[in-house]
């Protein structure tokens, strides 16, 4: 249909209905994230915080106090009952899409592969426990869904649905933001190679591909049903990428392969310990000289308290049991023991592109000309 | 007839919260979560069809009231009423979902 946002070759089949439902999934998205959000906030900053104020004679200032004062509220009770019903209902809007046609897709994306980029896949690899045991997003079966099938794409043809109805325009901002970062402050940059780690189904990888066309592009997954998926996609596109099922923590990769090594919003779906490991596999892939940027949300002390909470519910609501640890984290003393050096690294923030504007609803606390940004960590070896 | 397509999962691991008593609260909401994006999803069907027919200049009223349907049709439409109260009636769905699977194992 032509209300149809951005197609490519992996796009499934939909009727009209199907459209509409997606349509109607992304306007409730929107509503949740904007209207009924912005009534939580107000809330929360006329109502609670100065209740709290007058009656302990000291503002709220702690995360886990607002959480207290604000968890038994009706209307944030219902806002956050409704945030969880809207994103189960995108995943089954999503998946009942998917189910009808799923064998096709699997095949088409056989036959999409014209030998542009590649694609390697190594059964044999043991997918780490914070991505085979959490079903991240509430997503159905998690990044390694493949319904039982074989060659199949399910995950990556699910994800890529559920992305769609984050906004239009929405496939691969973040690598959007990250590009604009690089060309503003690395104007000399001009990458051979660059690896993408955690790159799902390429989304932003294929950002990179057209920001920088004469790269060698690699970008490693754990999740051979994303891959799949992305390398369809991307030779459907005419993009060439070198696609590895590998483990970002420890890749096959021999030391200072890359100029540039990126992440989008992979480390707050890590660990602790996988997170330096990922760190410290940056640090060794670089070249003299070369560029990290992993870029995800902002961290805890570059939010207001009341953002802190919204975010934090995440953890709880959305499956993402290391999104609040990761927020809290040393980033800085991370990097310098992944082996750079302290004037060699440090914390930025990326601004949001315009294609974001419908989007976002963080309010960060300064740090960031137009208030509102994504944290990278930034590294030059 | 097709065989009918593989079953999908619907159920994402982890424990669900509750925020309104026992949960009842929040199954509700989802019902209504969902039956929202039901009713857009009718009014863009009939948006579309008064369109479609407009821009044919046929006038659709006096044939609605007076169609007949024949066996096909109705069992279409019994079907799509089925699948809305799948949609609708999720969580639920995804319960018994959970139920069946606790079974299995004891």
């Amino acid at each position: 249909m032509s209300n149809r946002p951005f197609q490519h070759g992996m796009t499934p089949s939909q009727n009209h209905d199907e459209v509409a439902r997606e349509e109607a999934v992304r306007v409730m998205r929107f509503h949740l994230y904007s209207q009924v959000s912005q009534g939580t906030r107000a809330y929360f900053t006329n109502v609670v915080a100065p209740e709290f104020a007058k009656a302990e004679q000291r503002p709220l200032t702690d995360r886990a106090e607002v959480r207290r004062v604000m968890e038994d509220k009706p209307y944030v009770k219902f806002h956050l009952s409704l945030q969880r019903s809207v994103q189960e209902v995108m995943w089954n809007t999503v998946i009942e899409n998917i189910e009808r046609q799923l064998p096709e897709m699997n095949g088409r994306a056989h036959a999409l592969d014209r030998g542009l980029g590649s694609l390697s896949l190594d059964p044999a690899l043991e997918v780490p426990r914070y991505v085979a045991n959490v079903d991240i997003h509430c997503m159905p079966g998690g990044y390694g869904y493949d319904a039982g099938l074989d060659d199949s794409v399910a995950a990556g043809a699910i994800y890529d649905r559920g992305i769609s109805m984050y906004g239009r325009g929405s496939e691969g901002f973040l690598g959007q933001s990250v590009i604009a970062y690089l060309k503003k402050n690395f104007p000399n940059l001009r990458p051979a190679k660059i690896l993408d780690m955690g790159c799902t189904i390429g989304l932003s990888t294929l950002r990179y591909a057209e920001a920088f066309p004469d790269a060698e592009l690699h970008a490693v997954d754990v999740a051979a049903p994303c891959l799949r998926y992305g390398h369809a996609r991307a030779e459907s596109l005419g993009r060439k990428v070198h696609y590895s099922q590998q483990n970002a923590e420890r890749t096959s990769f021999a030391d200072a392969s890359f100029d540039v090594v990126i992440s989008t919003i992979l480390a707050h779906e890590t660990s602790t310990q996988a997170w330096k490991n990922i760190l410290a596999e940056s640090h060794r892939l670089l070249k003299p000289g070369g560029v990290m940027v992993h870029a995800d949300l902002p961290q805890f002390a570059d939010i207001d308290v009341y953002s802190q909470f919204l975010f934090g519910n995440e953890t709880k609501f959305n499956n993402e049991p290391f999104w609040s640890t990761f927020r809290a984290m040393d980033l800085k003393q991370a990097m310098i023991e992944a082996g750079f050096a302290s004037d060699q690294c440090y914390l930025d923030i990326a601004e949001h592109t315009d294609a974001q504007q419908g989007m976002r609803n963080t309010k960060m606390a300064g740090k960031s000309p137009t208030g509102f940004g994504w944290g990278v960590q930034v590294g030059i070896k | 007839m097709a065989a009918s397509p593989k079953k999908l999962t619907r159920v994402a691991r982890g424990k669900r919260p509750v925020l309104f008593g026992d949960g009842e609260g929040d199954m509700f909401l989802s019902m209504i979560t969902a039956l929202t994006t039901e009713l857009m999803v009718m009014r863009d069907r009939l948006d579309t069809i008064e369109r479609v027919a407009a821009a044919k200049g046929v006038i659709l009223k006096s044939e609605i009231d007076t169609f007949a349907f024949d066996e096909t049709a109705l069992a279409e439409r019994d079907a799509a009423r089925k699948a809305l109260a799948d949609r609708v009636y999720y969580l639920l769905l995804q319960q018994a979902e959970r139920h069946k699977a606790a079974e299995k194992k004891s």
